[in-house]
């Protein structure tokens, strides 16, 4: 049994302009020990999707309007209040973006991280005190004993990361879901944070769900990935197969937009063609299709579902690629 | 140079092309679809009523004592809200009020938004020592309190409409002041007052010609607010008895009647609800237009 | 801001500010004076007639007026500094012992009308955040608006007329029940039953004002990210709202609160007039009737140096709940 099985997830927003489609039937899965991409470009959903998995959504707008999340066999949709609260930082932890506005300016980095553990663990507070100092030693923040009792606006932006990370483990929880924690910081940082993660999760065996739009992230640490475009997986698998023989389009040019060292003096830079369409009026059939260079009236017409395409690789595409084409994918 | 007919006020907002008519009826149709302004300026219209048309349906002096004294509203024809203990009609009283605190109300805020205006101004474009100056004067009239300053000068310089005016606006520049100084601030370095700047345009013209109207519209919103302010000290002021002897305004009225309230009540009653009516009204369309001209300062 | 030496580095910046606003204030009754109509002497001596020869030349002589304007002014500012705010003929006290006497039952009033309206509007400003659109937000927002827009000594007036005289709840005046004689204990419930209404006629204008600025304040941060990770960690929303959000909404409402601490003197002043409260307010409606300038000039001044106190507290007060505070103090 899978630690996380979503199946055909959908979510939807309710504004004045309309109802939004934010996530429009979504399939992922994450084992044990297995860090998990799942990546697209702003407003492909992914961050929705993580959202949806602890039911955060901004109520009333958001609401999960189909589909199941299933962890470790029960699934989290169906559960009421209390039971969702349970799992919420003791199971499944997540860490976010922009540690700043994500950390409580008010209260001590030790305060925060012990609210996490007596939340769910029956503690006193000079125990959750001392488990919070042990905690900042694991995530290599220096002087954890002083650290603690630091305010968020205090620390560097990568300890304060780390700080985060610190809450996010406090309950030793089986899945950790990361939307996207290096995007703020620089280079050097996310090298580092990178490192603490993949070291965090080999040492506690916990799966990981990366969520980020940077393919050089997800070369760097993640075993699988899944691509998303407009509320979709289009394409899921191993980094190394996807990145070797991506089959959907989509991927393909976003893979082909990275090979910059592939270009000769004077060439074009390469670019997927149109726009991301608006969620509040997808097109019928496959959602790519308008910006797909193959697309057939086939395509227009119906929306492709994952299917296999060559050995644990999966592709929501009627004419998936057998190998690599031409940079452009000019219409 | 005349400027062409598109503008970069950020009244622009509502409209960005057309010249000042079509842009003044723009902003007049967005404000009444704003339910606050609505709501506030339907008040208005019904005190303003009061002050005019009251005059003609209620003449003759407030002071005379036009019948027997203590009736109640409706109970005789001739007095419809009543008459207060020296037997003066309440009616023509209120009418009196509604004038005298409109009046009072606008004049002292515009004295005030004048006052307010040149001083944030002069700090906010200048800067340096003038700003440091001005801010510590806006200081010191902010940490006075207020209504005890006004008290104190309608007291020893004689209470009239005049110097209650001026007390009004002598205590109320200040928030007008620290809005347009912010203002000013933030808009002194806009990339169109350096363009007005290259073309040699001198300080007081950039000021008057280039900046205030671009600072302008937080300050109409403060204003209807401000002349809400003004009325409730004008009849605080009143009430105390240091409203000008010879006007009759709803706080002096409220003051008359305070010996009777316990027996007859309504003396103090309907002035006081005349003040929360029109007050709200101020307050409606202060908000309704803040909601108009500041969007980004929207709450939820 | 942490640590002894920062506090005490705070509190001397903020003392050094005090000095040229208590300048400016003395400064402005200064001007006051000189440019009432009629000789200063006049003026402070009251219309009522009864100051004598003698009193009149002992004023002169107090403010210098056979000087020219500076050292009138140097003459007044040192007879600030030294507290002598002169002499009220009309009480034959000085003006300082007056003013002293009368301020605790003022500070009281304020005290209690602070409380009721800061628990009362952070209460309702919650509520209606929490139920934000709903019918009791609406019902809410209309009550505020209303309070806001009453006038203090009308709603003392309608109070007394409700509750004081219709249905006998509470005195309609006065701070003891000077006939019972009470003391210790069943003195200080009399008080508070006195207190009872003055205070929160005093208190419903400001019961807008905070009621309205913690619904903004908490739905401005009810999408905070910071919100996000408390519910990320399992926290229930009464934890999220009053733990994390609550928090963090106090401290506009604190900033606010200074602001306000001027117009709630004043407030007091027209409160206690309608009730009777033996307070500042009273005092100085006493002295406008009897034209006792000096007295109204020294109530001023004095109200405005508490004034600048009461802001210096609360300063240092959000010094210590905003963690991100320096030294400079508050954000404007």
């Amino acid at each position: 049994m899978s630690l996380l099985d979503i199946r055909d997830l959908q979510v939807a927003f309710d504004t004045r302009a309309g109802v939004v489609q934010a996530v429009n039937g979504v399939n992922l899965r994450v084992e044990r020990g297995e860090t998990m991409a799942l990546v697209g470009e702003s407003g492909s959903g992914k961050s929705v999707t993580a959202y949806a998995i602890l039911r955060l959504l901004a109520k009333p707008a958001g609401r999960i309007s189909g589909g199941q999340v299933l962890f470790q066999g029960t699934d989290l949709v169906q559960l009421d209040e209390r039971a969702i609260r349970a799992i919420r930082g003791n199971r499944i932890a997540m860490i976010f973006q922009e540690p700043l506005a994500a950390l409580n300016p008010v209260l001590s980095i030790g305060r925060q991280i012990t609210e996490a553990i007596r939340l769910h663990r029956d503690a006193s507070p000079r125990a959750a005190w001392e488990q919070a100092v042990e905690l900042l030693d694991r995530v290599q923040i220096p002087s954890p004993r002083q650290r603690a009792q630091d305010y968020p606006h205090q620390l560097s932006g990568g300890m304060r990361q780390r700080a985060m990370i610190a809450i996010a483990l406090a309950c030793e929880p089986d899945l950790l879901i990361a939307d996207e924690p290096t995007t703020a910081l620089d280079v050097t940082t996310q090298a580092q944070i990178l490192a603490l993660l993949k070291q965090l999760q080999l040492s506690t065996g916990m799966g990981l769900l990366l969520i980020t739009h940077d393919l050089g992230v997800v070369a760097e640490v993640a075993d699988r990935a899944a691509v998303m475009y407009a509320g979709r997986v289009v394409e899921e698998g191993g980094v190394n197969a996807l990145f070797a023989n991506p089959a959907h389009p989509y991927t393909q040019g976003l893979l082909a937009s990275l090979q910059m060292d592939r270009l000769r003096a004077g060439e074009r830079l390469p670019e997927i063609a149109g726009t991301v369409p608006s969620l509040l009026d997808l097109p019928e059939g496959c959602a790519f299709a308008p910006r797909c260079g193959q697309a057939h009236r086939l395509c227009r017409a119906e929306s492709p579902r994952l299917g296999p395409a060559g050995t644990a690789q999966r592709v929501a595409c009627f004419f998936p690629m057998a190998e690599p084409v031409a940079r452009s994918l000019a219409a | 140079m005349k400027a062409a007919a598109i503008s970069v006020s950020p009244l622009s907002g509502v409209l960005s092309v057309g010249g000042p008519a079509r842009r003044g009826w723009a902003f007049a149709q967005r404000l009444l679809r704003n339910r606050s302004a609505l709501i506030g300026l339907v008040l208005l219209a019904a005190v303003l009523a009061l002050a005019t048309a009251g005059r003609w349906l209620f003449p003759g002096d407030p002071w005379e004592m036009a019948g027997a004294p203590m009736l109640w509203p409706g109970q005789e024809a001739d007095h419809p809200l009543g008459t207060d203990f020296m037997g003066r009609d309440l009616a023509t009283g209120l009418v009196s009020g509604a004038g005298v605190s409109l009046l009072i109300g606008l004049v002292s805020t515009v004295l005030a938004a004048l006052v307010g205006t040149a001083v944030g101004a002069l700090g906010g474009y200048y800067r340096g020592w003038v700003d440091a100056a001005l801010m510590r004067v806006t200081e010191v009239f902010q940490t006075v309190p207020k209504f005890v300053l006004a008290v104190v000068l309608v007291a020893i310089f004689k209470p009239s409409v005049g110097t209650v005016v001026l007390a009004i606006g002598a205590v109320s520049w200040p928030p007008t002041a620290r809005l347009v100084r912010s203002e000013f601030l933030a808009l002194r370095e806009r990339e169109f007052v350096l363009a007005a700047r290259t073309l040699g345009m001198g300080d007081a013209r950039l000021i008057l010609t280039q900046i205030l109207p671009n600072a302008l519209p937080p300050v109409v919103a403060l204003a209807s607010l401000s002349v809400a302010t003004a009325i409730q000290t004008e009849a605080s002021l009143a009430f105390l008895g240091l409203g000008d002897p010879n006007v009759m305004s709803w706080g002096t009225i409220i003051g008359g009647g305070r010996e009777q309230v316990i027996d007859a009540w309504y003396i103090c009653g309907l002035p006081g609800a005349a003040i929360v009516l029109t007050v709200l009204g101020f307050n409606l369309l202060g908000e309704g237009l803040n909601d108009v001209l500041n969007p980004h300062l929207r709450e939820r | 801001m942490r640590g002894p030496r920062l506090f005490g580095a705070f509190i001397g910046r903020r003392l050094l500010r005090l000095v040229p606003v208590v300048l400016g204030i003395a400064f402005l009754n200064f001007l006051i004076l000189q440019l009432a109509p009629g000789d200063v002497v006049d003026v402070l001596a009251g219309e009522a007639g009864a100051a004598t020869p003698e009193y009149m030349a002992a004023l002169r002589a107090q403010f210098g007026l056979d000087q020219p304007l500076h050292g009138q002014l140097l003459h007044y500012l040192w007879n600030v500094a030294t507290l002598d705010l002169g002499f009220s003929f009309r009480h034959n006290t000085p003006v300082l012992t007056l003013i002293l006497d009368r301020l605790p039952a003022t500070l009281l009033l304020m005290a209690l009308a602070l409380l009721i309206a800061v628990a009362l509007g952070i209460a309702l400003g919650t509520l209606a955040a929490a139920r934000v659109h709903g019918w009791l937000d609406h019902l809410i927002s209309v009550v505020v608006l209303v309070a806001y827009a009453v006038p203090s000594f009308w709603l003392g007036l309608m109070a007394v007329v409700l509750f004081s005289a219709q249905w006998g709840w509470f005195p309609s005046g006065g701070m003891v029940d000077i006939s019972a004689g009470h003391a210790g204990l069943a003195r200080v419930l009399d008080v508070a039953w006195h207190a009872v209404l003055p205070a929160c006629t005093l208190a419903t204008f400001y019961l807008a004002v905070y009621a309205k600025l913690t619904r903004t304040a908490m739905l401005e941060l009810h999408g905070a990210d910071f919100i996000r990770t408390a519910r990320a960690k399992g926290a229930s929303e009464w934890r999220v709202t009053v733990v994390h959000a609550l928090r963090n909404a106090l401290l506009p409402v604190l900033t606010m609160l200074g602001y306000q601490m001027a117009s709630l003197l004043s407030g007091a002043v027209l409160v206690e007039s309608v009730f009777s409260w033996p307070g500042l307010g009273r005092l100085a409606f006493e002295s406008i009737l009897a034209r006792d300038f000096n007295l109204l000039l020294g109530i001023l001044f004095l109200s405005s140096i508490l004034v600048t106190v009461i802001n210096t507290v609360i300063d240092l007060f959000y010094g210590l709940l905003d963690p991100r505070v320096s030294v400079e103090g508050r954000p404007a």
